[in-house]
């Protein structure tokens, strides 16, 4: 497996590029590469993030509705329109099965501290779309830890809500995908070829 | 757990494990088979989904900077999640040599001489080509690019019976259309007795005699001792217990295999120096473009994950077979934080435009795929604990391979109005990786087979050089790139192994202990 440092860099360092460059493309390997590269957040090592974690605010640790408003937020603002009565709409920001979760209290006490200072108000969710926006930019704009605490968070939330990880039968009406569960006959998902090939 | 005897062991429950298993039994000898992996009930355990936890279960990998090596790890190995596309190598492909002008395939093994066990494999995974009215949208996205440039392509074969066009293929059927193993070699060998103990890994192998080449001229199975010992461990539970067989089949696969018996030469100090290396990846280079609004739309993410056409039109001139991948879900997210080649723009990976990309690319995103005639030029070695690392010296002749396959795919799509999306891949140290990475599902010839121990670790009938009795059938064998899917051959393989092990193994099953001697 892809492991520790090198999924931790993969993950938090991909970005898109200008169109310059080595670029390459991406495989259904890297795709899963990709994922191993999800699950991967491994920073135990990396003392700055020890000392972030050590130093958080933890008020809102405390606080299991103020915490799931102020994810709720971050979630809609990083796919406007994500469906705000699905009931796992932050559920992977807790899931143990992804390191992020020892991060979280960091993240929620660093967004409610940016607005704060960017907007007057530690109330996050109170912001305007755009206000969220510039928080959220503020974050990837930070020093490289938070930086790569906050494309985690983007990440998780968008594999989390897009894939519909949690209920495969839901998808994400957004994008139209009708979960992994929706039930297509055959008909729907194939087109005859020579049809396709006289419309040429 | 107790410590085991049994006549003959096999390591692995994947293609190349599967037909020695079932033909030893089927000839009515007593077979024990472990696998690492979980035990697998398709309709119970497959599911039909994108979370990341399920398909890490089973989803496994190696990687370096210039090679990525994906393979699955659970009963039935890669068939469970595999694209079933099931294709014989073509005729050239067991003529290719290696830089010193020496042929890869041994002598005699030939697609002619294959053919009959490749018969014997298609007619075992119910392989048919898929019909005109089942191609899906995909393919005929596919299609229709390589059409518009006067480039010829086929309807794939596929190892299925009876879709229900559920979708999503490779997460696992569990309609038991897929023909994974789990519909035929497996059930029917343990019919016959074969006993399965999966969440077993094998962790080394020893010699249980002497002087194991004085075993060489036991056929007789009554009159073989028990020549190898297995050392296991139950994963869930830790346990440790050994196994001692008389026959010792490995069939873990290419990193498997390899894996086990690395960790095994301090015992085994007689295997070839050729273990670990010699490893062909079939190529694998890949394009992802954008289809042109004027064009057909594919609904990337809804039914079959296969695309059912394959192009061989370039297969003469350039020693590749080109066909095309679905999207999934995930990988359309991974793809949304790319970026279109020409625009541009400020990245948008997140926000509003990021969810006007994924409406996007969620329709008209398609993969072009080579598999060509690549070198065996990768190895995997242990890494200093007991697992192992791959790793490939990019020669000037590789990265040639690749600009020029690329570009060919690339000028598919640009003569076709589609925009090339690019993705940048980072190094261990999170920098930008300049150097070309070649990610495969498809790496074979790990213990690759030979005439001699000079050449390889294994004879053609897949024995170890100077390890009687122990026999390795899976990828690990097969010498060279295939520039198709490598799954049908490595069946087909392993049947051709089993054949001779099973004739060699009953022509003397009644002798008694003086007679074979």
């Amino acid at each position: 497996m892809i492991k520790g440092a090198e999924m931790l860099n993969k993950i938090f360092q991909s970005k898109i590029q200008s169109g310059q460059g080595n670029n390459r493309v991406i495989s259904r390997n890297d795709f899963l590469k990709q994922i191993a590269l999800v699950t991967g957040f491994i920073m135990t090592s990396c003392t700055p993030v020890k000392i972030l974690l050590n130093s958080h605010d933890d008020k809102y640790d405390k606080d299991a509705y103020l915490k799931k408003k102020i994810l709720e937020a971050f979630v809609t603002t990083v796919i406007p329109g994500a469906d705000t009565n699905n009931p796992n709409l932050c559920t992977i920001f807790y899931d143990e099965y992804y390191p992020f979760y020892k991060y979280c209290g960091f993240f929620i006490s660093d967004l409610c501290n940016k607005s704060k200072k960017m907007f007057g108000t530690e109330c996050f969710y109170d912001l305007s779309l755009a206000e969220r926006t510039e928080v959220i930019q503020a974050g990837l704009d930070d020093d490289s830890t938070t930086e790569k605490i906050y494309t985690a968070a983007i990440f998780i939330s968008q594999v989390s809500v897009y894939c519909s990880i949690y209920d495969d039968e839901r998808g994400c009406s957004l994008i139209e995908f009708p979960g992994s569960y929706a039930f297509m006959i055959l008909k729907c998902i194939t087109q005859i070829i020579t049809t396709i090939l006289l419309q040429n | 757990m107790e410590n085991l005897k049994t006549d003959i062991l096999v390591i692995g429950s994947g293609f190349g494990a599967a037909a020695p298993a079932l033909r030893l039994s089927e000839a009515g000898f007593n077979v024990l088979m472990i696998e690492k992996g979980k035990n697998i009930v398709p309709e119970k355990d497959f599911r039909m989904t994108q979370d990341p936890k399920y398909l890490l279960q089973y989803i496994k990998g190696v990687s370096d900077k210039s090679i990525s090596m994906m393979y699955a790890e659970g009963l039935g190995g890669g068939s469970g999640f595999y694209e079933m596309v099931s294709l014989r190598a073509p005729s050239k492909v067991f003529s290719q040599k290696d830089e010193n002008g020496n042929y890869l395939w041994p002598a005699g093994i030939t697609r002619q001489a294959m053919d009959p066990f490749y018969d014997i494999a298609e007619k075992m995974l119910h392989v048919e080509q898929i019909s005109v009215d089942e191609i899906p949208k995909s393919g005929a996205v596919f299609s229709l690019l390589m059409k518009n440039l006067g480039y010829s392509c086929d309807r794939s074969r596929y190892a299925v019976k009876g879709c229900v066009g559920s979708g999503y293929c490779i997460s696992g059927c569990l309609f038991g259309a897929k023909q994974s193993l789990h519909q035929n070699y497996l059930p029917q060998a343990q019919k016959l007795g074969m006993k399965i103990l999966t969440d077993t890994d094998a962790l080394d192998i020893r010699t249980c005699i002497p002087n194991i080449n004085s075993t060489k001229k036991c056929f007789s199975i009554n009159s073989i001792p028990y020549r190898y010992e297995v050392k296991c461990r139950q994963v869930e539970k830790g346990e440790m217990f050994t196994v001692k067989t008389k026959i010792l089949i490995l069939g873990g696969g290419t990193v498997g295999t390899a894996k086990l018996l690395l960790n095994s030469k301090k015992h085994l100090h007689f295997l070839s120096s050729h273990l670990g290396k010699n490893i062909a990846f079939n190529g694998s280079v890949k394009c992802v473009g954008l289809i042109p609004e004027n064009m057909i739309e594919g609904d990337m993410l809804s039914g079959r994950s296969h695309p059912g056409m394959i192009s061989y039109h370039f297969f003469d001139s350039k020693g590749i077979t080109i066909s095309s991948a679905k999207p999934l879900p995930l990988h359309v997210v991974a793809a949304a934080r790319l970026q279109l080649e020409g625009e541009n723009r400020k990245p948008s990976y997140w926000g509003q435009p990021n969810v006007d990309l994924m409406k996007l690319y969620r329709r008209r995103m398609i993969v072009l795929y080579a598999l060509g005639l690549t070198p065996p030029a990768a190895e995997i070695y242990l890494d200093g604990t007991d697992s192992v690392k791959p790793r490939m010296n990019l020669t000037p002749g590789l990265i040639r391979y690749y600009k020029s396959i690329s570009k060919l795919l690339e000028s598919i799509f640009n003569r076709n109005g589609c925009k090339i999306i690019h993705h940048e891949m980072l190094d261990s140290e999170g920098q930008p990786n300049d150097e070309i990475n070649f990610s495969t599902t498809h790496m074979i010839g790990s213990c690759r087979m030979a005439e001699s121990k000079k050449h390889g670790v294994v004879d053609i009938y897949g024995e170890v050089f100077d390890y009687p009795g122990m026999f390795i059938s899976d990828g690990a064998t097969v010498p060279s790139s295939l520039a198709v899917n490598s799954s049908l051959t490595i069946l087909a393989n392993a049947e051709r192994i089993s054949e001779h092990l099973v004739k060699r193994l009953s022509m003397n099953k009644n002798q008694d202990l003086a007679d074979s001697f």
